[in-house]
């Protein structure tokens, strides 16, 4: 891929894919890993896409795979990290604070159903497309997610 | 509280900064990855060359002492090469001419000829995945293929291999035609075509072009 080309496609979606990565990792530091592994590997495919929206799936899909393998990388030492945003929602939000605290207490597959729905405001058409699953299991994991949360707070 | 629901709701209003330093970070890494590419081109177009040129003429030798084939010397050069990257440039999807002429004897009409080619397929590991498939063809006007014309080597990974260098491998192919001379115009040269055949992943830059020397070479044909 042309430099030139890669800069377009990097302004285009580095804030997107840096909040997928931040929703499934909820650490700047691991999430400025994946962002970088990300593009990384999306500069050394080469790949060219009939439409944007499958070059968007695409690589919303590494930044998932990367995300995830950063996660496992650190799966024994893994601590929440106190970053800026936390910091700055612990000022305005408790709430909001609270909530990240438990999603980071998914399972990766339902951070990534969050991420994706509550974050980017995706729809579950456009999810099953990035998933590769169909919109009934997205729905279903969807709902998953939402029970396991409720789990984790009254268990908290 | 709210319930989870409407703070889910919530959560895409939560603002998620990209840290500025980032950017300097990947263009670093990406213009690394461009300047490493271009050192590495050269030298694996010099080490591909050497090493598809030299095994042709040394397992030529080994096959030509098996029994039952009466072993005729011709000298092959691979005078010509054409390729729609220009001149001397083989790979990717190049073929090679080979002049031939007779050293001992004459091709007589309607004798068949065993020619054994060895080929080594020389690949970065690193490209390999890019490679599903290899097809080696000859077409040699005066002669009649009477085996196959184009093989097909698709299972080369699963075959055996040598390192060939650090980060490359190649995998050694033996192949066979038999060729008839038809008498029906003048021998001069036999025509070899490689193909790389590339999977979606493939990216074409990457895989080089060989450069194909211009040294006489001998090959044994086999009088079968």
């Amino acid at each position: 891929m042309d430099e030139n080309l890669f800069n377009q496609k990097y302004k285009m979606y580095k804030h997107m894919i840096f909040r997928v990565c931040y929703g499934i990792l909820n650490s700047i530091e691991d999430s400025e890993e994946a962002t970088q592994d990300t593009f990384i590997k999306f500069y050394k495919s080469n790949k060219a896409f009939p439409t944007q929206i499958d070059e968007q799936r695409y690589i919303v899909r590494i930044a998932i795979n990367a995300s995830k393998d950063v996660l496992r990388k650190r799966k024994n030492t893994y601590e929440l990290h106190e970053n800026v945003v936390i910091k700055e929602i612990k000022q305005n939000n408790k709430e909001m604070e609270y909530l990240l605290q438990i999603i980071d207490k998914l399972k990766p597959k339902y951070k990534v159903i969050i991420t994706l729905k509550y974050i980017e405001k995706m729809s579950n058409k456009e999810i099953s497309s990035i998933l590769n699953i169909s919109e009934a299991a997205v729905r279903k994991r969807q709902q998953r997610a939402i029970e396991q949360l409720k789990q984790i707070e009254r268990n908290h | 509280m709210d319930n989870i629901e409407n703070l889910l709701t919530k959560l895409g209003e939560v603002k998620i900064d990209f840290p500025s330093s980032l950017d300097n970070i990947i263009y670093t890494k990406i213009k690394d990855i461009n300047s490493k590419k271009k050192i590495k081109k050269p030298f694996f177009i010099a080490t591909f060359a050497s090493v598809l040129v030299s095994t042709i003429v040394v397992i030529m030798l080994a096959f030509s002492s098996r029994e039952g084939f009466e072993n005729t010397p011709f000298s092959i050069t691979n005078e010509k090469v054409i390729n729609d990257g220009g001149d001397n440039h083989l790979f990717p999807n190049g073929s090679i001419y080979y002049k031939i002429y007779s050293e001992q004897s004459e091709f007589e009409i309607n004798e068949s000829y065993q020619l054994d080619f060895y080929f080594g397929h020389s690949i970065k590991s690193e490209d390999l995945h890019m490679v599903d498939n290899f097809i080696i063809s000859i077409e040699a006007p005066g002669f009649d293929i009477i085996s196959k014309s184009i093989y097909e080597i698709s299972d080369f990974k699963s075959s055996t291999y040598y390192i060939r260098d650090e980060d490359q491998i190649t995998y050694p192919s033996n192949i066979s035609f038999i060729i008839t001379h038809s008498g029906n115009e003048d021998v001069s040269f036999i025509k070899i075509t490689y193909t790389l055949i590339y999977n979606e992943n493939s990216s074409f830059t990457d895989f080089a072009e060989i450069i194909a020397k211009k040294e006489e070479k001998k090959i044994f044909i086999s009088k079968n």
